[in-house]
């Protein structure tokens, strides 16, 4: 009895997952006989099996629902979303049953005769009603579906039966974690080989290196599931916000079948239930004031999941009212989430980012369906906690885009060992672009700028730290040849500076305790093949720890036809002297200096120094820059590939990402225009006028 | 009288300093001689590092730390494994002495004036002939909130 209760449950539970997305979709598609067939089908099961268990409550709520189906089988009633709705309050009561019988194996108390009333009245239709829905078509549907029935009170196709079985999660996670000390093991013995030049282990250590690769793998593909797995309830719940709201609302899932750990299946489910409730109850405008603003009255709610670079790429994007950044701002110094100072001065970017703080929740008006306290500063622990990572962007009027980042999988990553200050550390490959030796030149070639210091890799400046310093660890001499990892995270790209790159290697992700976990900037720990623990590094909280994150979501991820695809710029902003400060697109810089204003000279009335063995030509970036004797000045260098030439500045003051939107035009020359840049009107200095002004002076 | 869990009557006795502290018996796993540890850099101060026992990562904490009695340099240290919330944590300290029962009627309360972090992280004393001994709860010793950043 036991055992048969048990298989009961198993498969009632896949068949009612099914079952609200297709009343749904139903609701959409009426005349779907084959979907209307399935979900019959799913009702009769469940009846039939529990009047074999004696679930005399299950049967009867079952046996209704069923006897409704069956009337919209035949034609006799229309798939009306009032119909639906009874429906689904049936197919709640049944997951309810469910439940309780699985936790106390017998079958709860209580009255359905309200439900079953409820769903009879559909039985006996009124005579109106009758009249619409028998007309000619019925007959011919009743018709079809006579033919049809026979074949659905038969056992269905052959399933699959031998190609596919059901395994217990634990003996999944166990064979992960066994499978996870075998690697461990195998790390041991690669290295123990390693120290011999001829051992006779060889041939069968390798073997054994393959087998374990080979076998890993395979135990991480039986515990991959798609990602539309945690989609199941979201139409559910769309459908409901927008029949209670008079919302009309499409939600579009895409990439349903991309496969992720199950682990992190699981953690995405509440995070995108509780973001899709907030696009459907917050973000999508009801249907008046989308007409009155032009758009159609159908709002959207994309969801799309993808793999990017060995990571799973979830998006959730609407065409609502995206979210109002000076509202953001003025709720988190509200709460006290930050200084006025500081929400006044980040960039909109950054500030919208404020939602994912603590304590924040921008619904005005608390509804019951979202907006319970309890927001998106959960859906951030929640994916964080997992090793993801979400970022939000928005356009005001056109939508918002919530963009997570999730491992493939959580137990086992390639890594790369490094040492800085005699410790080993790891970093996970993934996030790993390129490594870059660093010798005396290329140390020297980093340009400081305040406290932040900036690497010019190729064509980009890119911040970087000194791992070491970082994390506050004593320099153990001053070695000659460094190496620069260039990691990304989120959307930008930094360095970190490492002594060495020891080795990389297979690594089994252990969980640190929770003494050491409220530092921020570990993944996780592991144990290396001799034993010694090490830590793992987390680049993207480093970057955020030492301050060089300059990430940003691209405000471009929101596809809104209306507005065409904007990206941030980085812009380097400067001060020219009386507290006036100036940008300039941080792309168009080739290097920054800080020059003493003694080594300063003028040559035929046109200030120059002495840089790299050849004269670079200065320009002040206007008359209110002042060169003080014992003082140094900040020079932006540029460079249009066959010559270089320098703005002298007073002052180097930030880096921020911003969207360059020239709002008013320059009156006078040197300047392209003015733009809100962190929230403050600065002009934008124009290059190519400086630079003819700098050549000029070089010919004359 | 002070409330005491069953089975807290045998307790491991270990020095810190020249403090002798008591563990109940059944929080300790095992005693090991010191291991090597693993720094964990801008972790906690009473963190020693992470140490591996038989494939698990283990948390070392610094006794002299956390229970703020200055370190002495030349000591052989040892380390008490104690489980705690599912997860090990291994006490480095200086000595590890006998498994003394205690007897509920010669467990006394806390001194009131015992300072802040003691009376947090002790439940009672025991008068032995050499001396006090401090009963520990583990708990309370391994509680995020009471430790220095």
């Amino acid at each position: 009895m036991d055992d048969l209760l048990k298989d009961f449950l198993a498969e009632s539970a896949e068949n009612l997952s099914q079952l609200d997305h297709n009343l749904v979709e139903l609701e959409r598609d009426p005349s779907n006989t084959s979907l209307l067939n399935s979900i019959f089908r799913a009702i009769h099961t469940i009846k039939g099996t529990c009047g074999f268990l004696g679930l005399a409550r299950l049967e009867n709520v079952s046996h209704t629902a069923e006897s409704v189906l069956d009337q919209l089988r035949s034609g006799v009633l229309k798939a009306e979303p009032e119909v639906i709705s009874d429906i689904l309050r049936a197919v709640d009561l049944i997951k309810f049953i469910l439940s309780e019988l699985e936790s106390h194996r017998a079958e709860p108390a209580g009255d359905d005769s309200l439900l079953v009333a409820l769903l009879e009245q559909w039985l006996t239709p009124i005579e109106g009603q009758k009249a619409t829905a028998v007309d000619g078509t019925t007959q011919r549907a009743t018709a079809v579906d006579l033919a049809a029935r026979p074949s659905s009170s038969q056992p269905e196709q052959p399933s699959p039966i031998h190609s596919s079985l059901r395994v217990n999660i634990t003996l999944l996670d166990s064979l992960m974690n066994l499978a996870g000390e075998l690697v461990l093991n195998r790390n041991q013995f690669l290295e123990m080989v390693s120290r011999e030049d001829d051992s006779a282990l060889a041939t069968p250590v390798q073997q054994l290196n393959r087998i374990t690769a080979e076998l890993q793998s395979a135990i991480m593909k039986t515990r991959m599931q798609p990602v539309g797995s945690a989609w199941g309830k979201l139409p559910r719940i769309v459908r409901d916000i927008a029949r209670e709201t008079g919302k009309k609302i499409e939600l579009d899932m895409k990439g349903a079948a991309t496969e992720m750990d199950r682990q992190l299946v699981q953690a995405l489910q509440d995070p995108l239930t509780h973001m899709v409730r907030n696009s459907a109850d917050h973000g999508i405008e009801s249907v008046a004031v989308r007409r009155a603003l032009g758009k159609p009255a159908t709002g959207k709610i994309l969801l799309n999941a993808y793999h990017e670079g060995g990571h799973v790429i979830v998006e959730i994007r609407d065409d609502g009212k995206g979210i109002d950044v000076a509202e953001v701002r003025r709720i988190a110094i509200e709460r006290g989430i930050v200084s006025r100072e500081l929400a006044e001065t980040m960039s909109d970017c950054r500030a919208l980012r404020l939602v994912f703080e603590p304590g924040f929740s921008t619904a005005v008006e608390v509804t019951h369906i979202s907006g319970r306290g309890v927001g998106m500063d959960v859906v951030r622990s929640n994916i964080e906690h997992v090793g993801g990572a979400v970022d939000i962007a928005s356009v005001p009027g056109h939508g918002c885009t919530v963009r997570i980042q999730l491992p493939l999988t959580l137990a086992i990553i390639s890594s790369l060992i490094v040492k800085a200050a005699g410790e080993l550390f790891a970093f996970p490959q993934a996030s790993v672009l390129e490594l870059i030796r660093l010798g005396p030149d290329e140390m020297s070639g980093i340009d400081t700028l305040r406290n932040v210091r900036l690497f010019r890799l190729r064509d980009d400046l890119v911040p970087v730290v000194n791992l070491a310093d970082a994390l506050r660890l004593a320099e153990r001499g001053a070695d000659e040849v460094h190496t620069l990892v260039v990691c990304q995270a989120g959307g930008a790209r930094f360095g970190i500076i490492v002594d060495e790159v020891i080795d990389s290697q297979e690594i089994v992700v252990k969980p640190i305790g929770r003494l050491a976990r409220s530092v921020r900037c570990y993944a996780g720990c592991t144990i290396l093949g001799d034993g010694r623990v090490v830590m793992i590094i987390d680049p993207a909280a480093l970057a955020i720890r030492s301050g060089t994150d300059t990430s940003t979501l691209s405000p471009a991820a929101v596809e809104t036809p209306a507005v065409p695809a904007a990206k941030p710029d980085s812009l380097l902003l400067f001060g020219i002297g009386h507290d006036a400060v100036q940008a300039v697109p941080l792309s168009l810089v080739a290097r920054l200096e800080e020059i003493p204003a003694d080594r300063i000279e003028t040559a035929g009335g046109n200030l120059v120094v002495q840089y790299r063995g050849s004269l670079l030509p200065l320009v002040a970036a206007g008359p209110s820059v002042t060169f003080t004797s014992g003082r140094t000045n900040s020079v932006i260098v540029f460079n249009d590939g066959s010559s270089s030439f320098g703005i002298a500045v007073n002052d180097i003051r930030d880096i921020v990402d911003e969207v360059l939107n020239l709002e008013l035009v320059a009156a006078r020359p040197g300047i392209l225009g003015t733009a809100i840049i962190a929230g403050a009107a600065t002009e934008v200095l124009d290059v190519s006028y400086y630079m003819n002004r700098a050549r000029g002076g070089m010919v004359s | 009288m002070i409330a005491m869990a069953e089975g807290t009557d045998e307790v491991v006795t270990f020095r810190v300093g020249k403090q002798w502290f008591g563990l109940p018996v059944i929080a300790v796993q095992e005693v090991i001689s010191h291991q090597q540890t693993a720094r964990v850099p801008l972790a906690r101060s009473c963190v020693a590092g992470l140490l591996n026992l038989r494939g698990q990562v283990v948390t070392a904490i610094d006794m002299h730390d956390r229970m703020e009695i200055s370190a002495n340099a030349s000591e052989s240290l040892m380390d008490v494994v104690v489980c705690d919330g599912g997860e090990l944590f291994a006490l480095v300290v200086d000595e590890v002495g006998d498994v003394v029962a205690v007897p509920p009627h010669t467990l006394e309360r806390l001194p009131a004036s015992l300072d802040g972090l003691w009376a947090r992280i002790c439940t009672g004393v025991v008068r032995l002939d050499n001396g006090l001994l401090a009963l520990i709860a583990v708990a309370r010793l391994l509680d995020e909130s009471s430790t220095r950043p």
